[in-house]
């Protein structure tokens, strides 16, 4: 994506926007600023991007919209600090919070950096001419802030890898599985928050893998997931397995993530130790009952004990609390894999397996729930698979 | 002579009765023009046009209603924000020269 001229992130498409909904109110309304022409005096008071305060902007037309808008993940970032909780102690938090509001805090979205703008830690700028999209542009709002791993591996964007089949074949965007309401955190049927022994009430999500599976699979491929289809496979994994263990190919995984101010510019800065391209399987560390697969593709990511050294948190007191092998769902899905070539390509293959020699010495205690201890034994000598 | 003042009585009496229906049915009428324009003001979608109006003066006998016409075009008041941001050159005169950022930053993000 190539970064926009500054007066081409302000330029107002005179020919579209003023016959839209949005043009109904004036730009003061939405901006503050004043009608003048001295840029100047126009900008005196203005505001900048609105929707920081969806409630009091764009709740005024969309109140069943901005009402979940404290829930959303995607504006709390509630998901970064679940994590460095876990892994923390409170003597560590304050100098934990100047860190994420140097590092982390800008890359949240609001509901303009969505719908009329591309992110601003992207550059911002108008999508169409300030006029406001009701879906998302992938390009240039989705994958433009998660484009290292999940757009990348979509695209197919990694060298020799094929793009996910429902882009390279279904053609289909990310909203087409991602729907607004679970882009707005707002649950969008009943079983989303009451999915079964839980209870009748969720809490607000604390990370994006919580509660039901939302998209799940299963939604477009019922017959798969129920063991009902031919595929032998399906039938004998269908429950066990996460979709991806068959039907994913090699991903991103980071290691080493370190953050500092920069002392010559005095602007944050972040350097990764390391980022490679892998596909292994683990043991499902959120196994519960909306994932209730025994392994899960898992994948790295870049916390090291010492990444907010630099802000007088030597060392993680609780790193070991949370495993770095995570769960993970890589969008590069594809009918045929190397693990759907035979039973023997994952049966006696320890080289697809999590296990204890690939995970890093100071890291095995973290990773303890993932670890796979043995792979599956060989089974192909067996009657069955002759 | 007192049956020809009957008739005289009666027929005075019907006269009376058709002026006074002559005078109420403009009276009647005018409501309906004034219940056109409340459907339209209420609608933003519909415009009025010429031949209701025209109809309206017919039944009235009033010349035609402007204000109708005018609640529904109004004039736009000039927007200064709107000519500024519309205008590419005077953008590419005003606008800030953004600082060229280097990232410092290094490996994926």
């Amino acid at each position: 994506m190539a970064p926009l001229e500054p007066w081409e992130k302000v330029l107002v498409d005179i020919e579209v926007f003023p016959d839209t909904a949005h043009a109904l109110n004036g730009c003061t309304d939405c901006h503050g600023g004043e009608q003048s022409t001295e840029k100047e005096s126009a900008h005196t008071g203005m505001i900048r991007n609105p929707s920081e305060d969806p409630e009091q902007i764009c709740g005024r037309c969309h109140p069943n919209v901005v009402v979940s808008a404290g829930d959303n993940l995607h504006n709390n970032l509630a998901g970064y600090w679940t994590v460095l909780n876990e892994r923390s102690v409170p003597n560590d938090h304050p100098a934990l919070e100047e860190m994420f509001g140097n590092h982390c805090a800008s890359c949240h979205a609001t509901c303009g950096e969505c719908h009329v703008s591309q992110p601003e830690p992207v550059g911002g700028g108008f999508i169409d001419g300030h006029a406001f999209n009701r879906t998302p542009s992938m390009t240039r709002n989705c994958t433009a802030c998660h484009g290292s791993r999940v757009g990348n591996e979509y695209l197919g964007k990694h060298e020799d890898l094929k793009a996910d089949v429902h882009f390279r074949q279904g053609r289909m965007n990310c909203v087409d599985c991602h729907s607004g309401h679970e882009m707005h955190g707002a649950p969008a049927e009943c079983d989303t928050c009451h999915p079964g022994p839980e209870g009748s009430e969720m809490p607000p999500p604390e990370h994006r893998y919580e509660g039901i599976q939302s998209p799940r699979c299963e939604s477009c491929h019922p017959v798969v997931s129920s063991g009902q289809d031919e595929i032998l496979m399906h039938q004998l994994h269908g429950s066990n397995l996460s979709c991806q263990v068959c039907h994913s190919i090699s991903y991103s995984s980071c290691d080493g993530c370190h953050v500092a101010i920069s002392e010559e510019t005095g602007k944050p800065f972040f350097e990764t130790e390391g980022s490679y391209l892998t596909f292994l399987i683990g043991r499902n560390p959120i196994n519960r009952y909306e994932r209730p697969y025994q392994y899960v593709p898992v994948r790295h990511v870049p916390i090291a004990e010492t990444s907010f050294e630099y802000y007088g948190v030597e060392s993680l007191e609780n790193f070991d609390q949370l495993e770095t092998w995570k769960y993970t769902t890589p969008h590069n899905i594809q009918r045929n894999t190397p693990q759907t070539e035979s039973c023997g390509a994952c049966h006696g293959n320890p080289e697809l397996f999590l296990t204890a020699d690939k995970v890093a010495p100071n890291e095995l205690e973290a990773n303890r729930h993932v670890i796979v201890e043995s792979p599956p034994p060989d089974i192909t000598s067996l009657e069955l698979f002759k | 002579m007192y049956r020809k003042f009957i008739y005289i009585l009666a027929g005075f009496l019907v006269l009376v009765f058709l002026i006074g229906c002559g005078q109420q049915t403009p009276q009647t009428m005018q409501v309906e023009p004034t219940e056109i324009h409340a459907t339209q003001a209420a609608d933003p979608t519909l415009v009025p046009t010429t031949v209701e109006i025209e109809e309206a003066t017919e039944l009235t006998g009033e010349p035609p209603v402007d204000e109708v016409v005018e609640s529904s075009s109004g004039d736009v008041p000039e927007d200064e924000c709107l000519n500024c941001h519309s205008d590419k050159q005077r953008l590419i005169d005003t606008a800030k020269p953004e600082e060229e950022v280097v990232s410092e930053s290094s490996g994926e993000g």
